[in-house]
């Protein structure tokens, strides 16, 4: 505690020789001058005296005959005035540290965990509607909102957590790991699902599990015909409609189709060829802004730029807007060359193998094939005819109304009026759903 | 036996202030202006109610009391801090001498 009181208020050690220091050392005692670690060093004394003690000992001196002589100053003071003559050092500590607490008030970087169908750029359009933002002030982020509105507004999100750490803002999220089974299977249930053509074609193959089939072997559709019904008919005694009964439909179905590919490849083509020369220079960046740094103009007449530049981070979470990297400037050269006969077959031969690959990826078999290379003067055009199979089916709700009719009106009410069980045995599963549909008509 | 703590008989003390002072419990330290010396161990010294400094080396501190001088003498002496009313001294402390 003393040692901070003299820090505070500054002290000197000074040398002391002369006639006698021990008469110094009493009047120093009788004018309550305060001087400690007097050490004897022979011909001269040191001590400790502060500083308002050193200027009241100049009349001792005097007095005693005795001279004195500042070996070191120490404290506060002394560090001030030593302040006071650095002073671009001391304001650029000040600005050093007035950026600092400028800086961590806002938000540097965003991070996700735990998003697997949600990507990052979904989520950082869905936090930019939300008005968070790389660069907003950490004041105006309401974390419990977000939690809320994030769970809120993506069904798939089943828990969030968001934390600031530093200047980072840390979403994690836990996704939902089980499709919606239950919900899908409710629309089928309640609405029924047609099966409709994707595309326009012959049928070359139909298997129906479930549904009423609404094409035959052979048949040619279009887009958007329905295949196969989600709604099953129940029939009255005289053939009429009664009322439909909804299933979700389910069926084999293939359509046959022809399609023509062609591609064209150039016989002559241009090549970069870089001519090893190349330049180097730095980046330094702010947010979206660039500075280059390099001596001059670029001396090559076509060139590529490639690199790479980082952020720059504080301890581990603190990013600042602040860039840097290196890029380096290759010339290159573009010459006109001439593929040979070799080449050109082979890169005909990739261009059928990247088209089989990708109808195989689509799941499309093909059943007839005609592919003609024609061999130009200035390129080479390949010609297929393909005729091609594909389930190009897709599930719908079903557009098939609910049959009006008297009797299933009737039935409806007395459902209503307490015998559900009559009305089941009839229709054992989408009966209920058919007098539903009556009802709101 | 007599027992050491009790105290001294009234014949021993040749001073009529002393006398006083003894027979009225008042602090020796004030009314006869008696040193303090507080040695612990070996290395250190505090002393309370001198006059002064009379001399002072590595080897020896001499200083006034009221009545008598104080010398200490030993190696390596050196003063922590004086002021008027106590002073510390630390080193190696050999003998102290009433003179």
């Amino acid at each position: 505690m003393l040692h901070w009181v003299q820090y505070i208020r500054g002290y000197v050690t000074i040398k002391v020789w002369g006639y006698s220091t021990e008469r110094l050392l009493n009047l120093c005692g009788n004018h309550n001058i305060l001087v400690w670690d007097i050490v004897d060093h022979g011909d001269y004394n040191t001590m400790n005296v502060s500083v308002q003690g050193f200027f009241a000992l100049k009349p001792l001196l005097k007095k005693t005959g005795t001279k004195a002589s500042v070996l070191k100053r120490y404290g506060l003071p002394f560090f001030m005035s030593k302040m006071g003559r650095r002073k671009i050092f001391v304001a650029g500590f000040l600005c050093c540290m007035l950026f600092w607490m400028l800086t961590s008030g806002y938000i540097w970087n965003i991070r996700f965990e735990g998003n697997y169908v949600l990507t990052d750029d979904v989520l950082l359009d869905y936090l930019e509607e939300k008005n968070v933002r790389v660069a907003m002030k950490k004041e105006q982020l309401q974390i419990e909102e977000l939690e809320t509105a994030l769970r809120e507004d993506y069904d798939v999100i089943t828990w969030t957590s968001v934390q600031l750490k530093g200047t980072t803002l840390l979403i994690y999220i836990k996704e939902n790991e089980m499709p919606d089974y239950e919900q899908d299977r409710q629309t089928a249930e309640t609405q029924g699902m047609d099966l409709i053509a994707e595309r326009d074609g012959t049928v070359s193959y139909i298997i129906t599990r479930s549904g009423v089939p609404q094409v035959a072997l052979g048949d040619t559709v279009q887009k958007g015909d329905v295949l196969v019904s989600g709604a099953v008919p129940v029939y009255n005694e005289d053939t009429t409609i009664r009322k439909y009964q909804y299933v979700e439909s389910d069926a084999d179905i293939k359509l046959r189709y022809t399609e023509s590919v062609s591609v064209k490849k150039d016989i002559l083509y241009e090549e970069k060829i870089y001519s090893g020369r190349q330049k180097v220079m730095f980046t330094l960046g702010i947010n979206d802004r660039e500075i280059n740094l390099r001596l001059g103009r670029i001396p090559y007449a076509e060139y590529d730029v490639s690199g790479e530049k980082k952020q720059v981070k504080l301890l581990d979470h603190l990013y600042l807007p602040l860039f840097y990297g290196e890029k380096t400037i290759q010339e290159y050269e573009m010459v006109r060359q001439k593929h040979t006969e070799d080449e050109m077959n082979m890169m005909m031969q990739d261009e059928w193998q990247k088209i089989m690959t990708t109808l195989d990826e689509k799941g499309v078999q093909i059943t007839k094939k005609n592919v003609t290379i024609k061999k130009n003067e200035k390129n080479w055009v390949l010609n297929a005819r393909l005729q091609l199979e594909e389930s190009a089916v897709r599930l719908v709700p079903t557009s098939t109304e609910p049959a009006m009719s008297e009797e299933a009106d009737s039935e409806a009410d007395s459902q209503h009026g307490g015998s559900p069980d009559g009305a089941q045995q009839e229709n054992p599963s989408g009966g209920e759903n058919a007098a539903q549909g009556e009802i709101v008509d | 036996m007599r027992r050491n703590n009790k105290k001294l008989p009234i014949s021993a003390l040749s001073n009529p202030k002393e006398l006083i002072v003894e027979s009225l419990r008042l602090p020796k330290d004030t009314m006869l202006g008696a040193a303090i010396v507080t040695i612990t161990g070996k290395q250190e010294a505090f002393i309370e109610n001198y006059k002064g400094i009379l001399e002072y080396t590595t080897e020896s501190i001499v200083l006034q009391g009221k009545n008598c001088k104080i010398c200490f003498e030993g190696q390596r002496l050196s003063i922590d801090y004086y002021t008027n009313e106590d002073m510390k001294i630390s080193g190696s402390i050999d003998t102290v001498r009433y003179v």
